[in-house]
C-alpha cells in the first residue's frame, strides 16, 4: 500500500464524514502528522491511520455541533470538471447517504469505497464480524431503496 | 436502479486536490520514504523495459534447439547457429536507444542514471542470452552427440561477432546504425551458414583458430562496452 | 535546504558558456532570465549533474551533485527531450518512475496522479507522437515531479503552452515552491513575474543582476529591459 493510496483512502473516509473537501484534506494531513512517531518515521499501518482519522472527525463533529450548523451545503459535493453525466448520480447518492445513520455510512464507505477487509472494519468500529455483515447488508439495502424511491419521483 | 449501489459508491468517490497532496507529501518526503532504490529492483524493472522481441527471439532459439534435438536434424542445428547474429543484434539495438531517441539528458538526472540502467539492461540481456547459449550447447552436444566445443563455437562466435560489429556501428552511426547493424547480422548469418554446410572447409580450420577468435571477440566486446559507458558521459561535452 | 553554486564555470574551446557564477538558492521560486545563448541551459545542466563543470562546485546541503542522494531529490525538465517512439504518455512516466526508484505499485498510482495533475489523463494511453507541443511539455513537467523533488530545475517549461495551461502551470509551481527549491528559466518575463521570489538575470555566461523580487518593485519586464540596455550593475542582495 503506497503512501499515495493511503492518503486517498483517508481523504475519502474523512470526506464522507465531514462532507467538505477542504476540511477533509486538512483532516487527512493532520492524521498523517499525528501518526508521526519518534524519530520522524511515520507509522502508516491502515488501522492506526483510520483510528486517528476517526477521532479527528469526531472532534470535528463536536466542534461543528457547538457551532450549530444545520444544513449541509451541496457546493462541497460538486465533483471536478468533466463529469456532468454522473453529477446527478453523485448528488443523488450523497443525499441518500445523508439519510443513513453515521454507522451505516461508515461501513459502506470502508467496505465499498476503500475496499477495506472485514478484519480492519471490525477492529476500527468494534463490531463483530457477523454484525458487520448484517449491518452492511441492511445499509446497502436501505441505500438502494432510497435511490429507487428518488428515481420514482423524478 | 441502473447501477449497483456498490459500484456507484466506488465510482463517485472524490479525490483529494493533487497539488495540496503533493506539497504535503513532499514536505514529509523523508518520513514516508518507502520506495525501492535497490539495484536488484532496478535491474528487474529494467528488464521489463527491454523490447519484447529480444525475449521472443531468444525463446525461439531455445525452442528450435529442443526441436533440433528431438528430430536429430543437422540442418536445424546449422540454422540455429545462423540465427545467433539476429539474437545478438536485437540485444544491441537496446543499447543506443536512449541516445538515439533523445532521452539521455533526462536519464542522466534520475536516481538510477541512464548509464547504470543501460549497463544493467545489457548485462541482464547478456546473461540471459549467454545462459541460453550454454544450455543450447549442452543440449545439442548431448542430443546430437557432437563435440561440445565445436557446437559452442558455432553458437557463440556468430553471436559475439555480430555483437561487436553492431556495437561499433551503433557507436559511429547513431542515427542509421540500426539498419547497418541489421545488415551486418544478415551477412554474418549467411557467412555462418555457408561455413557450416561446407564440412570439408570446416574440418580444415584448426581448433586453435576458433579459440583465438573467441578470445579476440571477448576482448573486443569488453572494449565496446567500455566505449558505450564512456560515450554516455561525454554526450554533453 | 540550500543549493550552493560556487564559482561555477564552463568553458569550451573558444567560448566561455558560464563564467564563475556564485549564488545560493533556498526554498521558493527563483526565476532565471536571459536571452537564448546567455548560458541558462548550461548552468542548469551543471546544477543537475548532467554536465561536468570546468571549474567550481555545486552542492546541496553539503552533498555534491554527483551523489545519489542528490539525484534522489532532484527533478529536471530540459528544454528538449525525446521519447521512445512506441511510448504512450503513461509508458513514459512509468519508465522514469522506475529510473527514479519507485516500486511498480507506487509508480502506477503516482503516474496516474501526475497525469491528472497536468491534465493528460484522457490521452495517457495514446502515443506521445500524437501529442501537441504543449502536451509534450506538460508530460515533461509531470516527469520532473515524479519523485516529489526538493530541487526542481525547469528549463523553459512554458514554451508551447497556451495561456490557460500557463496559468495552471504557474499555480502548480507556486504550490511546489512553498516546500522546495524551484529554479525556472525562461525568456518570457511574465511567467516568472508573479511567482518568483528571486530573480537572476544572465547574459553571456555572467550574472547581470540578482536579488529578491516582489510586486512593489514594479514591472519586472521593464526592469529586465532596462538592465540589459544599460548594463547597470544593480543591487546584489542575496
Amino acid at each position: 500500500m503506497s503512501i499515495e493510496e493511503q492518503y486517498d483512502k483517508i481523504f475519502r473516509y474523512c470526506y464522507y464524514k465531514v462532507h467538505d473537501r477542504h476540511l477533509a484534506e486538512d483532516l487527512t494531513q493532520e492524521t498523517f502528522l499525528r501518526a508521526q512517531k519518534s524519530g520522524q518515521q511515520i507509522d502508516v499501518s491502515e488501522r492506526y491511520l483510520y483510528t486517528i482519522a476517526r477521532n479527528l472527525c469526531i472532534d470535528e463533529f463536536r466542534r461543528k455541533k457547538a457551532e450549530a450548523v444545520e444544513e449541509e451545503t451541496l457546493e462541497e459535493t460538486l465533483p471536478q470538471e468533466g463529469f456532468e453525466a454522473s453529477l446527478v448520480e453523485k448528488i443523488a447518492l450523497e443525499q441518500a447517504l445523508s439519510k443513513l445513520s453515521e454507522e451505516e455510512r461508515e461501513l459502506l464507505i470502508l467496505r465499498y469505497v476503500n475496499d477495506e477487509p472485514f478484519a480492519t472494519i471490525c477492529e476500527l468500529t468494534g463490531i463483530s464480524r457477523f454484525a458487520v455483515h448484517r449491518r452492511l447488508g441492511s445499509a446497502k439495502k436501505k441505500l438502494e431503496t432510497i435511490l429507487e424511491r428518488r428515481e420514482e419521483h423524478v | 436502479m441502473s447501477k449497483s449501489v456498490t459500484k456507484l459508491l466506488s465510482e463517485t468517490a472524490p479525490t483529494p486536490d493533487a497539488a495540496r497532496k503533493d506539497a504535503f507529501l513532499r514536505a514529509h518526503h523523508r518520513a514516508f520514504l518507502s520506495h525501492d532504490t535497490s539495484t536488484k529492483g532496478m535491474i528487474l524493472t529494467q528488464l521489463r523495459f527491454v523490447s519484447v522481441w529480444v525475449w521472443i527471439v531468444t525463446a525461439l532459439m531455445m525452442v528450435l534447439t529442443v526441436i533440433c534435438v528431438s528430430t536429430q536434424s543437422t540442418n536445424l542445428r546449422d540454422m540455429i547457429s545462423s540465427m545467433m547474429p539476429f539474437v545478438s543484434c536485437l540485444a544491441v539495438f537496446q543499447t543506443y536507444r536512449s541516445k538515439k531517441y533523445g532521452m539521455l539528458e533526462l536519464e542522466q538526472a534520475t536516481f538510477h542514471t541512464g548509464r547504470r540502467v543501460l549497463l544493467a539492461r545489457i548485462s541482464g540481456i547478456g546473461c540471459v542470452q549467454l545462459l541460453c547459449i550454454v544450455a543450447a550447447t549442452a543440449l545439442l552436444g548431448f542430443g546430437l552427440q557432437r563435440d561440445f566445443l565445436q557446437t559452442g563455437y558455432a553458437l557463440i562466435i556468430p553471436y559475439l561477432l555480430t555483437s561487436v560489429i553492431s556495437m561499433e556501428v551503433e557507436y559511429r552511426m547513431p542515427s542509421n546504425g540500426s539498419w547497418v547493424s541489421a545488415g551486418v547480422a544478415v551477412v554474418v548469418s549467411v557467412f555462418t551458414q555457408i561455413l557450416l554446410t561446407d564440412a570439408e572447409m570446416l574440418s580444415q580450420i584448426p581448433q586453435t583458430l576458433w579459440m583465438v577468435t573467441l578470445l579476440v571477440l571477448c576482448i573486443s566486446l569488453f572494449y565496446e562496452m567500455r566505449k558505450l559507458y564512456v560515450a554516455e558521459e561525454l554526450a554533453w561535452n | 535546504m540550500e543549493l550552493t553554486i560556487d564559482r561555477l564555470s564552463k568553458q569550451y574551446k573558444n567560448k566561455i558558456a558560464v563564467d564563475r557564477l556564485s549564488f545560493k538558492l533556498q526554498k521558493g521560486v527563483t526565476g532565471l532570465l536571459g536571452a537564448n545563448g546567455a548560458g541558462k541551459t548550461t548552468l542548469m545542466q551543471m546544477i543537475c549533474g548532467v554536465l561536468n563543470p570546468s571549474s567550481g562546485e555545486v552542492t546541496y546541503d553539503g552533498m555534491s551533485v554527483s551523489q545519489e542522494g542528490y539525484r534522489d531529490v532532484l527533478g529536471y525538465l530540459p528544454q528538449e527531450f525525446g521519447y521512445y517512439p512506441e511510448f504512450s504518455g503513461l509508458d513514459f512516466l512509468l519508465y522514469f518512475a522506475a529510473l527514479k526508484g519507485l516500486s511498480r505499485k507506487e509508480a502506477k498510482v503516482r503516474c496516474k496522479e501526475l497525469l491528472e495533475l497536468v491534465g493528460l489523463n484522457d490521452v495517457a494511453k495514446k502515443k506521445i507522437s500524437s501529442y501537441s507541443g504543449g502536451m509534450k511539455r506538460r508530460l515533461g513537467i509531470a516527469q520532473a515531479l515524479i519523485n516529489r523533488p526538493e530541487v526542481l530545475i525547469l528549463d523553459e517549461p512554458t514554451a508551447g503552452l497556451d495561456p490557460k495551461e500557463r496559468v495552471r502551470f504557474r499555480k502548480l509551481i507556486e504550490e511546489i515552491g512553498k516546500n522546495s527549491i524551484v529554479l525556472l528559466s525562461t525568456h518570457i518575463v511574465s511567467d516568472v513575474e508573479d511567482i518568483a521570489e528571486r530573480v537572476i538575470m544572465m547574459r553571456s555566461g555572467q550574472i547581470v543582476w540578482q536579488g529578491a523580487w516582489d510586486q512593489s518593485r514594479g514591472s519586472l519586464e521593464d526592469f529586465y529591459m532596462k538592465t540589459f540596455d544599460e548594463e547597470v550593475p544593480g543591487d546584489e542582495e542575496l
